[in-house]
This record gives C-alpha cells, sequence and structure tokens, in this order.
C-alpha cells in the first residue's frame, strides 16, 4: 500500500502545481472553472496545461515501464531504452527527415521518431539472434547500434544546414511543450494497451534475472517471451521518444524507485507511477527555467544514480 | 543396458547431439529406470551435462529423439514438459535478494496460467519443499546470505515444487564441502525412496555415486560405455577404459559398498 500512496501522493500535488501554475497564475478555483466551461481556463488549463499534464504523465509512465523491461531483459540494473537503440534510432531518423531539403516536417516528426525507433531496436534483436537471443549479446550489438546511430547524428550535425541542424537538436533536447489533446489521444490508445500487456507479463519479468537453463526447465517459453518484451519495449519507448523527443534518466531511475518498495508483482505499476512523477517534476523545472524537460530529467536523474552506487557499495 | 528398461518413462533413442562440427553425444540410447537413481559418471567433456540437458528437451538433436511416456520431448509444450521434469543446472543463477521462499514459490510457475491466482495448495506443496530439503526456517533469508549448501538445498526445494516426477541435476554437490555432498546425496536417495522420486544426477565422485546411486552409467566421448547396478559397473577394467586411470576396487566393511581407490 505504502508503494502505491507514495508516488501517488507526490504527483498530486504536482498536478495541481502544473495546472495552476504559469505565465497567469491560477487559484484551484480557478482551475476548476475549466470544468463549468469558464472561457479563461479553458484556454489556459483546458488547451494548454492539462494536455501537457496529460503527456508528461503518460510519457513518463511508458519510459519508466519501458526502463522496467529493459533492465529485465538485458539483466542489467544500468540498462535503460537507449541500450535498445530506441533513443539513437530516433534521433537519426529525425535528424534525417529535418535536414532532408524537401521533405516534410511538422507532424511527421512524431512517425519518423517512433519508425527509427523501431528500425533500431528490431535491427538489434535480429543481429544478435543465433539460434535464439542472449542478454549479453543484446546488450554487445545494443551499445553497436547506438554508436553507429550516434556516428551518424554527429555526422549530420556537422554537415547539415546550419538552422536545420539547430532545428533538430532542439528535438533531441526532449521537451513536453505544444502537448496538445489530439496527439495526447493517440498517445493514450497505443500505450495503455502496452502498458496492460506489460503488467500481465510482471511474473515473467521478473523471472527473467534467472539463468536461461533454469527458465525453460520451469517451462517459460524464452525466446517467445524475450522477443514480446523486446516488442513491448519498442512499443512504449517508441511512443514516448515520438510524443517528447529523447528523455533519458526516466526509465533507468524509475525502476530502482520502485523497486526499493513495491513487491515484484507490482513493480511495473508502481513504476510507471514513479515515470510519471519523475517526468511531471522534470517538465514543472523545465517550464519553471524555460528550458527543455529533457534536460533537467538527467538532472533530477544523476543525484539517484550516486544514491543508487552508495546503497550497492554499502550492501 | 536393458534390464530396467520395462519400467521406464524417459528414454534416449539413439541420439547424436552436435554443435557444430563437433558431436558430443553419439547414437547413443539409454533408458532412465523409474523410481530409481541413476548417477552420469564420466571425464570431463564425455557428454554428461549434454546428455542431462537432452533428457531435459533444452537440446536441439541432430538425429534420434528423447521421449517421455513414449512422446517425443519434442512434440510437448515446454510447461507440459516442466510438468514431469525439473532441472536443476550445474549454476543456477537468480538475484541475490529474492527470499528462499520467493525462489521456492518459482518452481509453481508451471502449474499456473496467467490469471490463477497463488492458492493455498501451492503454498502447502512448497512448504512441503522446504521442509524436505530443510530450509523452511530460511524461507525469509535472501540467497545472497545462504551458504553454498543451504543455497543447493533452496534451489533444489524449488526444483521439488515443481512436483515433477523425474528429476535432472547437474552436478549437484560441486563447490560443496564433504559434509554438504553427503547431504545433498542423502537427500536425494530419500527423494527416491520416500517420494518415489526418479532421479538422473551428473556426479564427479565415484565414490558417492558407488554409495548413493541405484544405477550408474559411465559416459567416454559421447558414448555409453557401461550402465548398471555400481557394483557391476565399479570395476578396475572400466575405470581404466573411461577415465584412464588405475584403480585398486576395495569395499566397505561395514556394507559392502565398492570403494574406489585410484592410484594413477
Amino acid at each position: 500500500m505504502m508503494a502505491v500512496a507514495l508516488p501517488a501522493l507526490l504527483i498530486l500535488p504536482l498536478a495541481a502545481l502544473s495546472l495552476s501554475w504559469g505565465d497567469a497564475g491560477l487559484a484551484p478555483g480557478d482551475v476548476a472553472a475549466w470544468l463549468s466551461g469558464d472561457p479563461v481556463a479553458a484556454v489556459l488549463v483546458g488547451s494548454l496545461r492539462a494536455p501537457r499534464l496529460a503527456a508528461a504523465l503518460l510519457v513518463g509512465a511508458c519510459l519508466g515501464v519501458a526502463g522496467a523491461i529493459t533492465q529485465a531483459v538485458m539483466r542489467n540494473p544500468l540498462a535503460e531504452p537507449g541500450l535498445l537503440g530506441i533513443n539513437g534510432g530516433a534521433g537519426f531518423a529525425v535528424m534525417l527527415l529535418i535536414v532532408h531539403p524537401t521533405a516534410p516536417t511538422g507532424q511527421w516528426l512524431p512517425v519518423a521518431g517512433f519508425a527509427g525507433a523501431a528500425v533500431a531496436a528490431g535491427a538489434i534483436y535480429a543481429l544478435s539472434w543465433n539460434g535464439g537471443t542472449s542478454s549479453i549479446r543484446l546488450i554487445l550489438i545494443g551499445i553497436g547500434v547506438s554508436a553507429l546511430t550516434g556516428a551518424g547524428i554527429a555526422f549530420i550535425t556537422a554537415f547539415g544546414e546550419v538552422s536545420a541542424v539547430q532545428r533538430a537538436m532542439s528535438w533531441m533536447a526532449g521537451s513536453l511543450y505544444g502537448s496538445d489533446w489530439t496527439r495526447v489521444s493517440v498517445l493514450l490508445a497505443w500505450a495503455v494497451p502496452a502498458l496492460a500487456a506489460t503488467c500481465l507479463l510482471s511474473r515473467e519479468l521478473g523471472l527473467m534475472a534467472f539463468d536461461d537453463d533454469t527458465l525453460r526447465g520451469l517451462g517459460l517459453r524464452l525466446q517467445l517471451m524475450r522477443g514480446m518484451m523486446i516488442l513491448l519495449c519498442t512499443l512504449l519507448a517508441g511512443a514516448a521518444v515520438a510524443m517528447a523527443g529523447p528523455i533519458a534518466f526516466i526509465g533507468l531511475i524509475a525502476p530502482h524507485l520502485a523497486r526499493l518498495s513495491a513487491k515484484p508483482r507490482y513493480l511495473i505499476p508502481i513504476t510507471a507511477l514513479y515515470g510519471a512523477m519523475l517526468l511531471l517534476a522534470a517538465d514543472i523545472m523545465a517550464r519553471a527555467l524555460m528550458l527543455p524537460a529533457g534536460i533537467l530529467a538527467p538532472l533530477i536523474g544523476a543525484p539517484f544514480v550516486g544514491f543508487l552506487l552508495r546503497k550497492q557499495t554499502h550492501e | 543396458m536393458s534390464d530396467a528398461a520395462g519400467t521406464a518413462r524417459l528414454r534416449a533413442h539413439a541420439i547424436s547431439v552436435g554443435y557444430r562440427s563437433r558431436d558430443v553425444l553419439h547414437d547413443l540410447t539409454l533408458a532412465v529406470p523409474t523410481g530409481q537413481f541413476t548417477a552420469l559418471l564420466g571425464p570431463n567433456g564425455s557428454g554428461k551435462s549434454t546428455l542431462l540437458r537432452a533428457f531435459a528437451g533444452l537440446t536441439t538433436l541432430r538425429a534420434g529423439e528423447v521421449t517421455l511416456d513414449g512422446h517425443a520431448l519434442s512434440t510437448l509444450s515446454r510447461r507440459r514438459l516442466a510438468q514431469y521434469l525439473s532441472l536443476l543446472p550445474q549454476t543456477p543463477h537468480a538475484p541475490d535478494d529474492l527470499a528462499v521462499g520467493d525462489l521456492v514459490a518459482q518452481g509453481r510457475y508451471p502449474h499456473r496460467r496467467l490469471f490463477t491466482p497463488w492458492s493455498s495448495q501451492d503454498q502447502a506443496i512448497c512448504n512441503d519443499a522446504m521442509r524436505l530439503t530443510d530450509v523452511d526456517d530460511l524461507a525469509a533469508r535472501p540467497l545472497g546470505r545462504l551458504s553454498g549448501g543451504q543455497r543447493q538445498r533452496a534451489w533444489i526445494a524449488m526444483t521439488l515444487a515443481q512436483s515433477a516426477d523425474i528429476l535432472l541435476l547437474d552436478e549437484p554437490t560441486t563447490y560443496l564441502d564433504i559434509a554438504h555432498q553427503l547431504d545433498i546425496l542423502d537427500l536425494l536417495r530419500r527423494l527416491v525412496r520416500d517420494q518415489g522420486k526418479t532421479i538422473v544426477a551428473v556426479l564427479h565422485d565415484i565414490n558417492h555415486a558407488a554409495r548413493f546411486a541405484d544405477r550408474i552409467c559411465l559416459l567416454k566421448e559421447g558414448r555409453i560405455v557401461s550402465s548398471g547396478a555400481p557394483r557391476d559397473i565399479i570395476q578396475p577394467d572400466s575405470l581404466k577404459e573411461v577415465f584412464s586411470i588405475e584403480a585398486t576396487i576395495l569395499h566397505d566393511p561395514q556394507d559392502g559398498v565398492p570403494v574406489c581407490v585410484a592410484r594413477r
């Protein structure tokens, strides 16, 4: 119970803050006026702040859960969805689209981002297949593919047209600016089934830390499970990156925070709550400092990494 | 090899297993006698572990088939197989912070479907498994804080919680001191005698196999050299052929169990 209560209690005041605070501050009563049809509140809250709040919560939940899946499949507590090529693939695809002189942009960026992420994750999975996959091969090939996409991004940054590169870099920073209900509802329809499916795999995700022979001896269809988990992770992290650009650290930190209190059975929903809370906090700071949330997430995340390292050495 | 074949549920029929160009098992046929403790003995690289994995349905066969109650393992689902056979690999791995009770509970995996809740029967089976292996007092302790012997008993409890009739164990006594080795072997003996389990274990120590197993199967270079009761198998000739050692066979004055004294 405590495990659910803590992130939920943190989310509520943050959400209230996110709705009421801004260039034009609103009292709680004014926020509520949005629901009763007040025109000013409808614009400020209904079409600007509420969709951004919803986007932060959803993207954060997706990133957190994708992180939990990556850490389970790769059997590595320091893994995050970026290691599955998600950020690199999405970044490279978006870069290509933006600097290409004739390509359409705007609404196609999320599509390109998702496609790039999916292609990179698919390539990592396919390249690590050798009569089955193993955690270590996935990690090694993940690092290789990430390095390749990184090199591609660096190449375009160095030789692309400057203003186009500038725009691409601002996308790469990762931000929730300009979230609207249309995109939020697409993300919702996409992410909720994937989140639910991941919850159903909780037992198998917990088992992934065991060795392959033990798992198969227990009757687990290991390759099928691993494939499904990587697919779910790609759907979740790919959707998040399409919505907000690459945002690091949430996928790394949220599962660790959840593990501090949650029973393995409830790890996935609690991780989703922590992910939502972390990105909401990062986005509020981002609004206060006029910076993209993607830059602030590591600022929140870095102290946690220090904390985890300290905890591990003490154990 | 045919003496116990009538009561064998698990059989390997002329199986060959190979990695790349090297054959690890050649045309090997073996029936595992039901309700007995079979020990697989042989030098390093003789194919003992590969044979055990083949019995568990974990290796791809180049030829032949392994059958359980007459059905080829390849035709059974993994879940189904796990209800009949449980496997303890040589170096099983689980998170260090996992409590013994939670490890043992994973043994129920093949018996539970997606929405099947944990039942009191599941818990009773786990409790029995922990009592038999004498880890019931350690249920709340994380694996990382167990001694080698306790840890091995916890893993055996997990394989028992699987409620499979046939247990396949790969070197269950390696890395343990002599007292704990005897503990584990004695436990396996009791599982066969009191619970009617069928056990196949890869062992390294010839004398342990002679004392605790009902049958010994000697392997060399992927083939079975001889198989039968310890008394018939533990002979200077066969040990020389398989291990290339000169040995004298004595008999324990208390119970007549053969004891191998290797000289070189």
